[in-house]
Formats: C-alpha cells, sequence, structure tokens
C-alpha cells in the first residue's frame, strides 16, 4: 500500500513537471500577421525588395504582437487601450477567417536560467505589465512606446521589457541598430523593405514615431525611397516583424490557445445572453449570425441601439432562467427559428432585400393562404 | 468724451463682429467633433480621435455627449473606454464626471477592462472623493480589480488611501496585488508608510513582495534605523533577486 502510494506520488510529481516544462512560459511574446498571412509585406518572413515588389506590393500588413502573462491570458494594446483577456483573443475567430496567420511565441535569452531569469524577476515583468492595463492606445503612432502614456502593440511589448525593472533597468529586447546590413540591403536573414512604408497616422502623414528604436537599418536605396521611416537622418522599421526577427529573443512552444476567442472579453461576455443560454454556447454558429446582426445593423442605428441598451439591461436575468431549464432551452431555439431565418437573409442578402422579400411575402402569404382555402372549398 | 465713447463702441463692435466667424467656426468644429464621436456608423478609429479631442478640448459642455456615449451599453468597450479617458482629460464637471464614472463601474454589465480603466483614471483624477468606492473595489473577488484599485489609490497619495491600502496589503491573498499594494504605498514617503513597508520586507512570504518593498524603501531620501536594519537583514534573503537588489540599494 505504502509502495503504491509512493509510486503514485512519483507519478504526480513527474507529471507536474513535464506539465510546468510545456505550459507557455509567462513573459512570452506573440506575433500574428495581418490579413492574408501579411506581416510587413509579402509573407510573414519576407520582405519586399525588388523594384516589381514596389509596384505590384503596395498594401502592407503590420500584424500584431502581446505579452502572455500566463493562466491562459494575454495583455496587449488595442484600439480601445492596454487591455487583459483571454489568450484566445489574440486572433479572435473573425481575425482568423479573413487570413491572421500565428506567426510564434518569443522569450528572451536566457529566460530558462533561473540565475538569469528568477521566478521574482518574471513576476515583476507581468506585474508592470499589469499596471499598464487602462491606457490608451496611441492611435496615431506619435508615441508608440508610451512616452505620452499610450501605446501601439509594439510599443507597449518593448516598453515593459524595456522599464520593468525600473531605474534604466529591464531588457532591451530591440537594441538600436540591431540591423545595420551590409551595404546590399540585407543582412543575416532579413530583407529590407524597400518601398514606402505606406503606413500613415490619421492625418495621413508618414509621422514618425518619437525616439523609437525598432530596429534601426540602412540601404543604399533608403532615401531615394523612402523606405521604413525616417528619423533624425537614420532609417527605422518598426513593426512586429522586426520585433520577432531580433537575436535577444528565441522562439518558444506555444501550447495554449492563441486563436479562435471572439474579441474582447468586454464586448462578449454579456452579449446576445438569451440565445446563448438557449444554444449553450457563444460559439454556436447560429448566435454568430445574431452577433453579426447586432454589429453590422443594430449598432449602427439609433432604433437599433435603443433595442439593444433594453435588451442588455433586462435580458440577463431571463437567459439565467433559460438555461437553468433544459426544456425552456429548446423552446427557445425552436422559437428563434424565425428571428434566425430574418437574421440570416440580412446577414447574407443585406437589410434592404431583406426587407423587400419580408414585406412580398407579408403581401402574397395571405393571398396564397385565400388561394389555398378557395381550393379546398371548390374540391 | 462723446466722441471717445462712440470710438470705443464702434471698436468693440468691430472686433465682436471680427471675432464672431472664429467662435461660430468653432462651435461648429466642435459640434461636427462630437456628431463623428456619436456616430456609430463612422469607425472605432475616427470615433475614438474624435472622443479625444473632446477630451482634450478644455469645453465643460462636451461632458454631456461624452457621458452618453460611456452610459451607451450597446457601444463597444473600445468607445467606452476612450470616453473615460476623454472624461478624465476634460476634468470638468468634476462632481458629475466622477458620478458618472462611478456609476459605470457599478453597473454590473460593465466588462472587465472598461473598469480596470475607471479605476486607472479615478486614480490620474486623485479622486479622493471616490476613496470609498476604490476602498469598496480591494476587497473585490476579481484580484485585477483589487490591482488596480490599489494602483489608483497609491496615486491619491491620501492618508485614508494608505492607511485602507496597508489594512488591506497584510490579509490580500494574492502576491500580485500584495505587491501592487506595496507599490502604491511607497509613492507617499512618511515614517508611516517606510515602517509599513519595513514590515512587509521582514516578514511576506512572497519574495515578489519582499522585492518590491526593497525597491521602495531605496527610494526613501533618509532611512530610519528599523528599515535601514531590515534591508541589511535581507542581504541573507532567500531569493537572489532580492539579495542583489538590496545589495544595490545600500551601496
Amino acid at each position: 500500500m505504502k509502495r503504491s502510494t509512493c509510486l503514485f506520488s512519483i507519478v504526480i510529481i513527474v507529471l507536474m513537471i513535464a506539465g510546468s516544462g510545456l505550459a507557455l512560459d509567462r513573459g512570452a511574446i506573440l506575433f500574428h500577421t495581418s490579413e492574408d498571412g501579411k506581416m510587413y509585406g509579402l509573407t510573414a518572413l519576407e520582405l519586399p525588395c525588388s523594384l516589381i515588389d514596389v509596384l505590384v506590393l503596395r498594401e502592407v500588413g503590420s500584424g500584431h504582437v502581446a505579452l502572455y502573462i500566463g493562466n491562459e491570458r494575454i495583455i496587449h494594446a488595442v484600439s480601445g487601450g492596454v487591455e487583459e483577456t483571454n489568450s484566445k483573443n489574440f486572433i479572435p475567430q473573425a481575425d482568423l477567417d479573413n487570413g491572421y496567420q500565428y506567426v510564434g511565441a518569443k522569450i528572451p535569452l536566457d529566460y530558462d536560467n533561473p540565475a538569469v531569469w528568477s521566478d521574482t524577476r518574471k513576476s515583476q515583468l507581468i506585474l508592470f505589465a499589469r499596471q499598464q492595463i487602462g491606457k490608451p492606445y496611441d492611435i496615431d503612432f506619435s508615441h508608440q512606446k508610451g512616452e505620452d502614456g499610450d501605446f501601439t502593440c509594439v510599443g507597449l511589448v518593448e516598453y515593459v521589457y524595456e522599464n520593468f525593472e525600473g531605474g534604466g533597468g529591464g531588457y532591451d529586447i530591440t537594441p538600436s541598430g540591431y540591423y545595420p546590413g551590409d551595404g546590399t540591403g540585407r543582412s543575416e536573414n532579413q530583407t529590407y523593405n524597400c518601398l514606402e512604408t505606406g503606413f500613415m497616422d490619421d492625418t495621413r502623414q508618414n509621422s514618425f514615431a518619437n525616439d523609437v528604436e525598432f530596429s534601426q537599418f540602412e540601404h543604399p536605396l533608403a532615401n531615394t525611397l523612402d523606405m521604413g521611416r525616417e528619423y533624425g537622418g537614420e532609417r527605422y522599421i518598426f513593426f512586429p516583424y522586426t520585433q520577432y526577427l531580433q537575436s535577444t529573443t528565441e522562439t518558444t512552444t506555444t501550447d495554449v490557445p492563441v486563436s479562435g476567442g471572439e474579441g474582447s472579453d468586454d464586448d462578449n461576455w454579456w452579449e446576445c445572453f438569451v440565445a446563448t443560454a438557449a444554444y449553450g454556447s457563444s460559439l454556436h454558429p447560429h448566435v454568430t449570425v445574431f452577433r453579426k446582426v447586432r454589429d453590422r445593423y443594430l449598432r449602427k442605428s439609433s432604433v437599433g441601439r435603443m433595442f439593444l441598451t433594453a435588451y442588455y439591461r433586462y435580458s440577463p436575468p431571463l437567459a439565467r432562467f433559460i438555461a437553468d431549464h433544459s426544456a425552456l432551452r429548446i423552446a427557445v431555439r425552436i422559437g428563434l427559428v424565425p428571428l434566425l431565418g430574418v437574421s440570416y437573409m440580412t446577414v447574407t442578402f443585406g437589410p434592404g432585400i431583406t426587407a423587400t422579400l419580408l414585406a412580398l411575402l407579408l403581401m402574397f402569404l395571405p393571398l396564397f393562404i385565400y388561394h389555398q382555402r378557395k381550393r379546398r372549398m371548390l374540391q | 468724451m462723446k466722441t471717445f465713447s462712440v470710438r470705443f463702441l464702434t471698436i468693440v463692435v468691430c472686433a465682436s463682429l471680427l471675432c464672431m466667424p472664429h467662435y461660430a467656426s468653432a462651435e461648429a468644429d466642435l459640434s461636427n467633433i462630437i456628431s463623428i464621436a456619436q456616430d456609430m456608423s463612422m469607425s472605432d478609429k475616427d470615433r475614438i480621435v474624435a472622443i479625444r479631442a473632446l477630451g482634450a478640448s478644455g469645453d465643460a459642455h462636451v461632458y454631456g455627449p461624452l457621458i452618453d456615449i460611456l452610459e451607451n451599453l450597446s457601444e463597444t468597450g473600445a468607445i467606452r473606454s476612450s470616453a473615460v479617458r476623454a472624461l478624465a482629460n476634460l476634468g470638468t464637471p468634476r462632481g458629475e464626471i466622477l458620478q458618472a464614472l462611478e456609476k459605470v463601474y457599478r453597473d454590473p454589465l460593465t466588462g472587465n477592462n472598461l473598469s480596470y480603466t475607471i479605476l486607472l483614471y479615478l486614480g490620474y483624477m486623485q479622486a479622493t472623493e471616490s476613496l470609498p468606492l476604490l476602498s469598496e473595489a480591494l476587497s473585490h473577488s476579481n484580484s485585477m480589480i483589487r490591482f488596480k484599485a490599489a494602483q489608483a489609490l497609491g496615486m491619491l497619495q491620501h492618508d485614508d488611501a494608505i492607511d485602507t491600502l496597508v489594512s488591506h496589503m497584510k490579509s490580500d491573498e494574492d502576491p500580485m496585488v500584495r505587491a501592487e499594494m506595496v507599490q502604491a504605498i511607497g509613492q507617499t514617503q512618511n515614517p508611516e508608510t517606510e515602517a509599513a513597508l519595513t514590515q512587509v520586507l521582514q516578514s511576506d512570504q512572497e519574495p515578489l513582495v519582499r522585492f518590491n518593498s526593497a525597491i521602495m524603501l531605496g527610494k526613501f531620501k533618509t532611512l530610519s534605523p528599523e528599515a535601514r536594519s531590515a534591508l541589511e537583514a535581507a542581504r541573507d534573503d532567500e531569493s537572489p533577486s532580492i539579495r542583489a537588489k538590496v545589495k544595490g540599494i545600500l551601496q
């Protein structure tokens, strides 16, 4: 008995150690591309460089980056500001559908070495990242690293790593001038961008962020072709791509879900209460149809907003009641069928065609019923 | 005298006429920005830029539209969070703004990130009026709410806020929250906060909390003999991070 207990304990301990070894470490940096797998160029790992590319490729995807903080949670800077959310929301389902691709996760060098990166040091990194939650997104890319209290996604990660120990401490994940180039426009594993970034701020100016030190580079045609961004006589590119390529960080295995979420927690934990309760999951395809109608049409009309305000105010208790009664859930699902049909038509054909079809249906239905009755009477 | 009065009146009328288009144009601009901020058919980005501009306008009249946006449940979290920041930036009328922020925070339908933003900005606004809400938030079941409340209370630099933080610091079970409380307390440098930080350095079980206590004590310009003694004792702390930090401080 004692032996079996001992063996069991050993197995549990081994499994725990193995499990902890597998888990993505907090502090890992996650990267994904923009739609169609673009991250500042043709593919995730190649930048356009030839004149043909310059002429053909005018659209440049900038990608996205987030900081993993453990327990399947991330902190990242999005348009609403610095948020903490489920790691699945790193690439929401809608973005997956548009071809956004996960590139991978990276950690600083020696991150597994407790003499360099002690548990306390890693915790301090997360503590500092949590302090940034709630701060705004740098929507005009003027102070990306929080100089004015606002961040881009790349700037946030860089700022957290560089400043989490205060007083000049921290870890430089994108050292200035890291890629000096070799005069041909290429360095070890990177092809430099040869076209104007096309990345404008909201005033349509190709402005440059203050004191940005994301990859500085050199290229013979840099000034002629206005490659990257010019600042203080130097050229820079500073999107997730450059951060991803740094050799100050190394690739690590991602074993937590990083995609398929519904977007911001704030916008989804309370949505479509009744439908979610009836279908049992907010990811059910029918709930997705209702969500699309909400986002595309209801939110954009005053009547729709009035309905939504009332709905969100009063539906949670109703949803809870439905969720607790399986028979009622089935009944609600059946009851929602006509609404689902109309919603599906609205999403597929647009509100105009749907309204016309419904109007025609309402016009011809009485005629149809009248004819059916007349036919029966004649028979 | 009469001639002077006529001349003066003429100048005033002309000046008014010259200024009127300017004011009218400024008002038109502001109305235009308000309509963009409220227009749900516009992109989030355009609306956020407009909301931010309203906050920076300094015109107290825009608080109404901003509060409408903040309280509208059918708005996205991104837009509502932007309204929080704009209202905090606007600053006046302070009473109404704080009331609206507290109301939204207390609404059970408010999402987590919006709540975090509100707490942070109550701190930025140094809202001592919101001390009861922030103190209450320190007992919330969500540890991130407690974290952001501690962060905000630290920004207040108020005696009551410090007392509340000290009392919760002993009992909070989450080391990350306790560490944030230590950082918050350390922003006010007085004998009471020094004593509280010293006690944490000597007795907290979690290295992260002791580490932050050492950092905050290191920021004091002068240290009491007790605090110095605690720092010297921490040179033998089991955590290498604390040992290294303390060594740097004592040097």
